[in-house]
């Protein structure tokens, strides 16, 4: 393996590792407030347990998503000297703030999981809100840097040297709006969906109390409203994706040939030998109406750029495909939840929703992890799109295979503790009080 | 001048980040070092004082880091390459202090379960004070150039003195600080146990800066000429914090202990950064090599209306959970 390679998969894993959490802690303290709001106002002892459990909850998935953000923050440096020693000062800023909203959660969180007996209970949810607020605050600028690399803007280059640097301009380009309400309405499905399919796994298991029923109908709630807007959104990102990153769109659809009324397809698995992709189910005209709103527009190839410049094009095709198909799970998951509650249909009672809904758990994570593999490799071999390669941009130390190797040992066992210390908070008993049907 | 500022602001943050999260490593290096020793009520005590503020004080370094690479992306650059080894250490050391604080919190309440993610915890919060010091005496000890950038050498004694001091240093700290929760709490075997345990780390500590001074003085760094002309009276303000903080505790004025170690080991810290102005990386990068002023501008005005928020958002979680009862 070459060192590169070893710093992208490194920078993948550790990455992949850390959206997760990261999405739990932009939402979980959105169902925190819920459930702790719903406790205080109706004096109710089964919401206060449900939000006193998963105040424990979010204390471990927070520490642990801190903790693999600031593996993030080093690596930036670690792996990518040449990127943050070129570009760093032209996406500070979003970081500097990014550092402040981060600070202010950190405080907060401190405060909220270590204050339930020493604030009045609505002093004590207030001191919730910041976390939520700056939870997605921080998704916000994070994401800027993103959108950054994806179309770089905000600076000249003359002479090799960075120029003309204008901080807010470089924030405010244009794959900012779409690429940050993308993930934040992301953030907040996952943690919706993963919530409601815990819950929903234990009633299928026969524990069909108001304690799981609440907890899975408050996950669903939060995903579902949601997740018809992410449809929208995602179809505003396309559409900037097809006007700013015309090869990375064509990747995503399997795309080799330059062309008018050019075909979306289903499916299919691209070959970069032939320059096909077959097995695909094409809708004739669909992309150039869905890219450029206009069925007869011509939409940009592979071929627009030599081979060394595209990206590997089955990998972002295949993402592409498996994040529709989840997010189209998700959309129908979403429409029987409606469809039940409309019809005022118990949600424990359907052995078959349970069922989907368990399934949209992983789906919703499925979505995300596809999602970024998208973007990511969607840009390649751009490390800033169009203007530095990944390749310059790596490190030159030595060893940066075993430090991936490590890496993988180390995340594994993180995974394998997290889960496990979660699932010992789910399975101590509850308070008496709460255990009612 | 918008450099100098925000030079001064990585110094800040570096010095909070040892005054603050110095403590919390030097608590997870007691639990280590006094592992068969420690009493259930002094264990309790340790994890019950960093449960609320090691995240936020953790954030001081993401902080420092961040302004690092936005206003000086050059010598970030430079420091990460030749800082490789110890900063992998530090991060490695960074993951499982807060996985295995929280694994331990929250995890079954087995005996075995405890006993592994505590001294998870222990070993962790060792090695990240230890990387962090080790780089520390390597950049005291100055970078020499190469072809691919500045590098820098870690087997002298510099690096093997930082290392231990910066350990030295953290213990100190949360055992000052840990006597004070000993007294807020009214429990005179804290006290007296942790008071003893700060007086013998901030001797080991107190010999070992000794030694680092003499190393330093031997070389000729840019840094011990920044010390002997510049940074002086910062040290002299140390070395009284550090017996102002000796004698409080004897005379069981246990806060004004706190804040003379707090000013010891941060006077110490932001000396560092004054006796190295205007370098980051001596003798090969300065803040000549910076940002252009429009991105400088945009962070300082970012650290200032920041600053609006997050200070009396700090002073609410200490006033909550470090204040001492009145009596």
């Amino acid at each position: 393996m070459t060192d590169l390679l070893a710093a992208r998969v490194q920078m993948a894993v550790t990455l992949g590792f850390h959206i997760v959490l990261a999405c739990l802690g932009v939402g979980m303290p959105v169902l925190l407030l819920a459930a702790e709001g719903l406790a205080i106002r109706r004096g109710d002892a089964t919401w206060r347990a449900l939000a006193r459990r998963w105040s424990k909850a979010f204390a471990v998935l927070f520490a642990v998503g801190a903790v693999s953000g600031t593996v993030l923050s080093f690596e930036l440096g670690l792996l990518w000297p040449g990127f943050m020693g070129r570009y760093g000062a032209v996406i500070g800023l979003p970081f500097a703030l990014e550092g402040f909203a981060f600070f202010i959660e950190a405080i907060f969180v401190g405060i909220y999981l270590y204050g339930w007996d020493r604030l009045s209970p609505w002093a004590h949810w207030w001191c919730g809100v910041p976390i939520a607020v700056s939870g997605a605050a921080s998704a916000w600028f994070v994401v800027t840097v993103n959108a950054w690399m994806n179309v770089p803007g905000g600076f000249r280059e003359e002479g090799g040297l960075v120029v003309d640097v204008d901080p807010l301009g470089a924030m405010l380009g244009p794959a900012t709006g779409v690429q940050t309400t993308h993930m934040i309405l992301a953030a907040y499905i996952v943690t919706g969906f993963l919530v409601a399919a815990v819950y929903a796994v234990k009633i299928l298991a026969g524990r069909g109390g108001a304690y799981h029923r609440r907890a899975m109908t408050l996950g669903l709630v939060l995903g579902a409203v949601l997740v018809p807007f992410q449809f929208l959104s995602g179809d505003r990102a396309a559409k900037v994706v097809a006007a700013t990153q015309p090869v990375k769109l064509a990747a995503m659809e399997g795309q080799f040939r330059t062309e008018t009324r050019a075909p979306l397809r289903i499916g299919g698995l691209p070959d970069e030998e032939t320059e096909t992709t077959p097995f695909a189910v094409e809708i004739p005209g669909a992309l150039s109406w869905l890219a450029h709103g206009d069925a007869g527009a011509r939409v940009a190839g592979l071929d627009s750029v030599p081979r060394e410049l595209r990206p590997p094009v089955a990998i972002v095709h295949v993402a592409f495909q498996l994040m529709l198909l989840a997010g189209g799970t998700l959309l129908a998951v979403a429409a029987w939840f409606a469809a039940r509650l409309a019809r005022r249909r118990p949600l424990g009672s359907s052995r078959r929703f349970l069922r989907a809904v368990v399934v949209a758990g992983p789906a919703s994570v499925l979505a995300l992890e596809a999602g970024w593999v998208v973007t990511e490799v969607g840009r390649q071999p751009w490390i800033v799109q169009g203007v530095m390669l990944t390749r310059d941009a790596a490190t030159t130390s030595q060893g940066v295979v075993w430090v991936l190797v490590a890496t993988l040992g180390i995340y594994t066992l993180l995974a394998v503790a997290t889960v496990s210390v979660l699932r010992h908070l789910e399975a101590m008993p509850l308070p008496e009080d709460a255990r009612g049907g | 001048m918008a450099a100098d500022l925000a030079y001064a602001a990585v110094w800040t943050a570096v010095t909070l980040y040892a005054v603050l999260g110095g403590a919390d490593f030097g608590a997870g290096i007691w639990d280590l070092v006094t592992w068969t020793r420690l009493k259930p009520s002094e264990r309790a005590s340790l994890f019950g004082a960093i449960g609320p503020v090691w995240e936020a004080n953790h954030v001081w370094l993401i902080f420092a880091i961040v302004l690092t690479f936005s206003a000086f992306p050059a010598a970030f650059a430079a420091l990460t390459t030749a800082l490789w080894v110890p900063l992998l250490v530090a991060l490695t050391g960074i993951v499982f202090r807060g996985a295995a604080f929280v694994f331990r919190a929250y995890g079954a309440e087995s005996a075995g379960h405890e006993h592994r993610w505590s001294v998870t915890f222990g070993v962790a919060s060792a090695a990240t004070p230890l990387a962090f010091g080790a780089a520390a005496g390597a950049i005291a000890a100055g970078a020499t150039n190469s072809s691919s950038g500045p590098v820098l050498e870690f087997a002298r004694p510099l690096p093997v003195i930082g290392a231990l001091l910066a350990a030295a240093v953290c213990a100190y700290l949360a055992a000052v600080y840990l006597t004070r929760e000993g007294a807020a709490q009214g429990s005179e075997p804290l006290v007296s146990a942790w008071r003893r345990r700060a007086l013998g780390a901030g001797v080991v500590a107190g010999g070992l800066a000794v030694l680092g001074v003499v190393a330093m003085a031997a070389g000729d760094s840019a840094l011990s000429s920044g010390f002997r002309d510049r940074a002086w009276p910062l040290v002299i303000v140390s070395a009284a914090g550090a017996a102002t903080s000796f004698a409080a505790l004897r005379l069981r004025r246990f806060t004004l202990a706190a804040g003379a170690a707090a000013a010891a080991v941060g006077s110490i810290t932001a000396g560092w950064g004054v006796a190295q102005y205007p370098y980051l990386l001596p003798p090969v990068l300065s803040t000549a090599d910076r940002a252009p002023d429009a991105v400088l501008r945009a962070l300082l005005a970012a650290t200032a209306i920041g600053a609006v928020v997050l200070v009396p958002s700090l002073a609410f979680l200490f006033r909550l959970f470090k204040s001492m009862p009145r009596t």
